[in-house]
């Protein structure tokens, strides 16, 4: 699990591991995840810890299949979750998310069942404005508080599915 | 004498009956069963793909805004309409993740932001060969238009009108109509694109997939 987004204006993200399982009818799967990576932010080089659980919902949108023993999919998902942001030496700050996604796995049928899903996530968050304010607002034509800006950003899932 | 009238009676129209029925030299047997039917022919391979197809891509590219250049990534879900077999309708959407600016002043240096832009075109095969009835390559050219907004601590909050226009190079796995669980169509993509809007210039560069039913 991959994640690049804002807090407080400024650059965070990071890589770590994640986990998933889900119960799935013919083309839905509802799922509960879980991960956590090491929080880097650029902009004001501190680091930390991110853990987030989430649950959601998948849609096999499309599926390909090159014969009987695999093929290709594409898969639309939404999703919930709650993430907190430590930071080393500083705030320990707890975000919601709301994002939706696509995804599309490789997935082999015969000898046995495997695939390999590749997800790429749009999420949006709220800043919490209590933690201290590090942001600045600059350029002339600015009209944004970064302190206030949205925590969007974007999330990349890579691993294996049976 | 009434007896041999009585079987007179009864007799005679039995012979006569018996010889108007045709006498057949051949020996009766039981029906055969039927031989079995060669089975049918493969519905035809369609030479090149032309199906409503919905896909995905993620691109990278740049906007050069006044004063300052922003790197982009975006995620793109698109969905598209052929019009004739060559020649498809196409509009999408793709959230954009704007990374951190550098520029020379410190006013036009800025935090990372995001953007969104919707899209609509055409495109048109320039180029194409179907191997083997399998896979089908093509070079496309695009054009198209529609609208972008992108957000972050230096502009704040900008709309963009903007135009394109792009070349495509993949290939098209073509599927039989033999599979009712499958798409007919897997599409795999690279797509160049250079974008003009009011004030400044981009460029993308994406990788992507469809699926056409």
């Amino acid at each position: 699990m991959g994640h690049n987004g804002r807090y407080l204006g400024h650059d965070e993200g990071g890589f770590g591991p994640y986990l998933e399982v889900a119960a799935t009818t013919r083309r839905w799967s509802y799922f509960a995840e879980l991960g956590a990576t090491k929080l880097t932010s650029k902009d004001t080089e501190r680091t930390g810890m991110f853990t987030r659980g989430g649950i959601g919902v998948r849609w096999l949108a499309r599926s390909f299949l090159f014969d009987s023993h695999g093929g290709v999919d594409m898969n639309l998902e939404a999703f919930a979750g709650l993430g907190q942001l430590r930071w080393e030496r500083g705030e320990h700050v707890l975000r919601p998310d709301l994002g939706l996604g696509v995804s599309y796995q490789v997935r082999l049928l015969k000898p046995f069942k495997l695939a390999l899903r590749v997800s790429a996530r749009a999420y949006f968050a709220p800043n919490d404005h209590s933690a201290a304010p590090m942001a600045v607002c600059r350029g002339a034509t600015c009209t944004t508080d970064a302190s206030r800006s949205s925590s969007s950003g974007v999330m990349a899932l890579f691993g294996f599915v049976w | 004498m009434v007896k041999h009238l009585v079987f007179a009676l009864f007799a005679l129209p039995a012979v006569a009956r018996a010889e108007m029925q045709p006498v057949s030299d051949e020996p009766t047997y039981a029906q055969p069963p039927p031989e079995p039917q060669p089975p049918p022919p493969p519905p035809p391979v369609e030479d090149a793909p032309a199906h409503d197809k919905l896909g995905f891509r993620i691109g990278f590219g740049t906007l050069h805004l006044p004063e300052r250049d922003v790197r982009t990534s975006g995620l793109t879900l698109h969905i598209e309409h052929p019009v004739i077999r060559t020649v498809r309708l196409f509009a999408e959407y793709e959230f954009l993740w704007l990374d951190k600016t550098e520029a020379m002043s410190l006013a036009t240096a800025g935090y990372s932001g995001t953007g969104h832009r919707a899209l609509g075109g055409v495109r048109a095969e320039l180029i194409g060969a179907t191997v083997r009835d399998k896979v089908h390559f093509y070079l496309d050219a695009e054009v198209g238009g529609g609208l972008g907004v992108i957000s972050d601590d230096v502009g704040g909050t900008q709309v963009m009108p903007q135009a394109f226009a792009g070349l495509r190079a993949g290939y098209d796995y073509l599927w039989g109509l033999t599979n009712a669980h499958s798409s007919r169509v897997w599409e795999a993509e690279v797509i160049a694109r250079a974008i003009r809007f009011d004030g400044g210039t981009g460029a993308m560069f994406g990788i992507g997939m469809a699926w056409g039913d």
